[in-house]
């Protein structure tokens, strides 16, 4: 079984982020883990801290949830798992990836824009493990995954036949335009070329690697082109 | 300041500096020299001064005052005096010794010890003669050693201001020996202009690896690009001739058949949508040929399309379907690998399909539309294209001019074109880091190999 772990605020384009994962699926049978996170609160006694951590949902957050259910629920082959993580760590993120069998993460752009500190440790934890990580566009439609664009940085270890094997693996779309760029240039600058691309060629996707040391500074490249970003870890390809 | 002035200056520096370090360390070694055998002459004399003084035979005793006296080679100043020693630290002293109570205790501990005061030596040695204990001190002046010492000196300043002049000729010499393959390179390259780009600075040799043969790799590598751009622009508006006629006859072709007789609704929209694919890849041809010209190969900012390989070929065959209908063209899709991946080339697809297609064009044209056999050769290091035909092959004297624009051999000259195909081909490959090889034998045919390596494609950021 399939296993796609979204890590969510509970904000709306957590519906989309659902909507993408039963996409992916493709028909084979998958568990949807929306993995909630708060940090672990201080506190005197036990029962302090169950007092603290049992929160309740607000009313938008619970209709979401119910609404997230219903569509996992529409899809014949997946399931939905809610998981409500206090505090974080890197092992404990290992070992939670680990045990669920997570196969892909994707991230929202909600997600993404929190400014909690245990928000974005997590988004710093996750770009460092090996799996593929999906960052959704801010537009609201399903795209197909048909057709990618691979962002080449000139310090990227892999080549773009590895890649497209790598890539495979999961997914069912084809690299059919690379775009090559300087890592000292601003990514920025050869934009129009890779609009151009991007509607020449149909692009729904785009893919670039990240090394050991990745940083989250790759969120602009997808606020610049609309469309959800692959971030495959290249060491991923030597596993 | 030049580079020449700069190792000669560097050279003579380095030689003074290593050469008045020498001269300083002979210097003191000499001294050295010059006071242990002084010394040598006054411990021989001690002990000649105890013989005489423990002598009862007075007979002897002479006999050693004469061989002191006339024996030995005579020392200037030279004194000797013998003071009985008393105890431990007690001796007998003598008035006209004024030599230091460090030197004494050092004899008196050690058995011997020597003192310089300027040029006079007092060499000191204790001597038993029984259950007594004697202290022998002699004394001279050692002027041969001060003035060899002087002589030394003088020879090593005058033979250094000749070595100095010496470097500065030297330095002059290994300046010029080190810069003249610069020099040589810049005078080759001042040479080459933009009316002569295909020239190409020379190499010493082929197993030459030196730093030199490095930049003149480096500096033909440029060029290499230089000429390509320089050649793309130049013949901008010839290859966009010659490549959009194409298109452009088909669209022509398809109205025109198309408004003969009256159609029927299908058959006004299949000729609609073959006038529509032609628009659009002379669209994309225009756009192609245009992003050549301005940018020639940018390796910072390329976008490129990925395609497979074998897709490619089809492409092109389809595209050459139309073209020449009723041709024999054969694309062999030998021993696909089982490995998909290694069919995909980055590469601009619409490009890279005019090359191809211009070549196998030729190949068609050229024998009469016999057939022509395209192979493609898939290997883990290599991607090959190899195209061959049964026409009318390409005289030995016409090859070395085969991508000269606008060239056509004597042969070719009875077939329409321009000369302009494979010139296109040849840079469009060039840009995608290929390799183009021509074999031919005049009614034989022609082979010609189309190769990317793998490295080259892997290493999408390096030089075209």
């Amino acid at each position: 079984m399939k296993s796609i772990l979204i890590p969510s605020v509970l904000e709306n384009d957590t519906l989309h982020a659902i909507d993408t994962a039963i996409k992916h699926a493709k028909g084979k049978s998958t568990n949807i883990v929306l993995l909630t996170l708060t940090d672990t609160p201080d506190a005197c006694s036990a029962a302090e801290y169950l007092r603290k951590t049992r929160k309740p949902l607000t009313a938008a957050q619970s209709e979401l949830l119910d609404e997230c259910a219903g569509r996992v629920a529409a899809s014949a082959n997946c399931t939905l798992e809610i998981r409500h993580q206090y505090g974080l760590t890197s092992a404990l993120l290992r070992n939670l990836l680990e045990y669920l069998g997570t196969e892909m993460v994707i991230l929202s752009p909600s997600y993404k824009a929190e400014k909690r500190k245990i928000h974005t440790y997590f988004c710093k934890l996750v770009a460092g493990c090996k799996k593929p990580i999906l960052h959704l566009g801010n537009g609201s439609e399903q795209p197909e995954f048909n057709k990618a664009l691979y962002i080449e940085r000139n310090n990227a270890q892999i080549d773009i036949r590895e890649l497209q094997q790598l890539v495979n693996k999961q997914f069912d779309l084809r690299i059919v335009t690379r775009a090559s760029v300087a890592e000292e240039h601003n990514p920025g600058g050869f934009a129009p070329f890779v609009n151009e691309a991007i509607e020449k060629n149909g692009i729904d996707l785009l893919i670039e690697t990240r090394k050991p040391k990745a940083v989250t500074r790759r969120i602009e490249v997808t606020d610049t082109y609309g469309l959800p970003l692959l971030s495959i870890h290249e060491e991923a390809a030597r596993v | 300041m030049q580079i020449r002035k700069k190792i000669t200056i560097t050279y003579v520096a380095l030689s003074v500096f290593s050469t008045l370090l020498l001269c300083i360390i002979v210097f003191f070694l000499f001294r050295q020299n010059n006071s242990y055998y002084f010394l040598k002459r006054l411990q021989d004399r001690a002990k000649i001064v105890a013989s005489i003084h423990y002598q009862h035979d007075p007979v002897k005793a002479e006999y050693f005052r004469e061989f002191k006296a006339n024996g030995l080679e005579e020392m200037i100043n030279e004194k000797d005096y013998v003071l009985r020693v008393n105890g431990t630290n007690s001796f007998e002293y003598n008035t006209d010794l004024h030599l230091s109570p460090d030197f004494y205790q050092a004899v008196m501990r050690n058995g011997s010890g020597w003192e310089q005061e300027g040029q006079q030596y007092y060499y000191a040695q204790i001597f038993n003669e029984g259950r007594n204990q004697y202290m022998v001190i002699v004394t001279a002046r050692d002027r041969r050693g001060n003035t060899s010492s002087l002589y030394l000196t003088r020879i090593m300043i005058f033979s250094g201001l000749a070595f100095v002049i010496l470097a500065y000729f030297l330095g002059r010499f290994l300046a010029r020996r080190v810069i003249a393959p610069v020099a040589r390179i810049t005078k080759e390259a001042n040479r080459i202009s933009a009316s002569n780009l295909h020239n190409r600075l020379p190499l010493a040799g082929t197993e030459d690896s030196d730093e030199m043969a490095d930049l003149t790799r480096t500096f033909n590598d440029m060029l290499d690009r230089l000429e390509t751009s320089f050649e793309i622009q130049a013949n901008f508006i010839n290859n966009a001739s010659h490549e959009l006629k194409t298109p452009i006859a088909t669209i022509m072709a398809e109205s025109e058949i198309a408004l003969l007789k009256e159609r029927t609704t299908e058959e006004y929209s299949a000729s609609l949508e073959s006038i529509g694919r032609q628009a659009t890849r002379l669209s994309n041809l225009t756009e192609s040929l245009l992003k050549l010209t301005q940018t020639g190969y940018d390796g910072q900012k390329q976008v490129q399309d990925v395609t497979r390989i074998d897709e490619l070929l089809m492409d092109v065959k389809c595209d050459l379907d139309r073209l020449y209908p009723g041709n024999r063209i054969s694309i062999i899709l030998g021993m696909m690998p089982d490995d998909d991946s290694l069919l995909i080339l980055p590469c601009n697809k619409p490009l890279l399909e005019l090359a191809i297609g211009n070549i196998i064009a030729n190949g068609v044209k050229y024998s009469d539309n016999n057939e022509v056999f395209v192979n493609l050769i898939v290997e883990r290091s290599a991607i090959k294209i190899v195209i061959s035909d049964i026409g009318i092959g390409i005289p030995p004297e016409d090859i070395p001019y085969l991508y000269e624009p606008f060239f056509r051999g004597k042969k070719a000259s009875k077939y329409t074109g321009y000369g302009l195909g494979l010139p296109l081909a040849m840079k469009i490959i060039r840009m995608h880091s290929g390799e183009l090889q021509v074999q031919s034998e005049p009614d034989k045919g022609t082979v010609v190999t189309i190769t990317f390596s793998r490295a080259n494609i892997k290493n999408a950021n390096v030089r075209s």
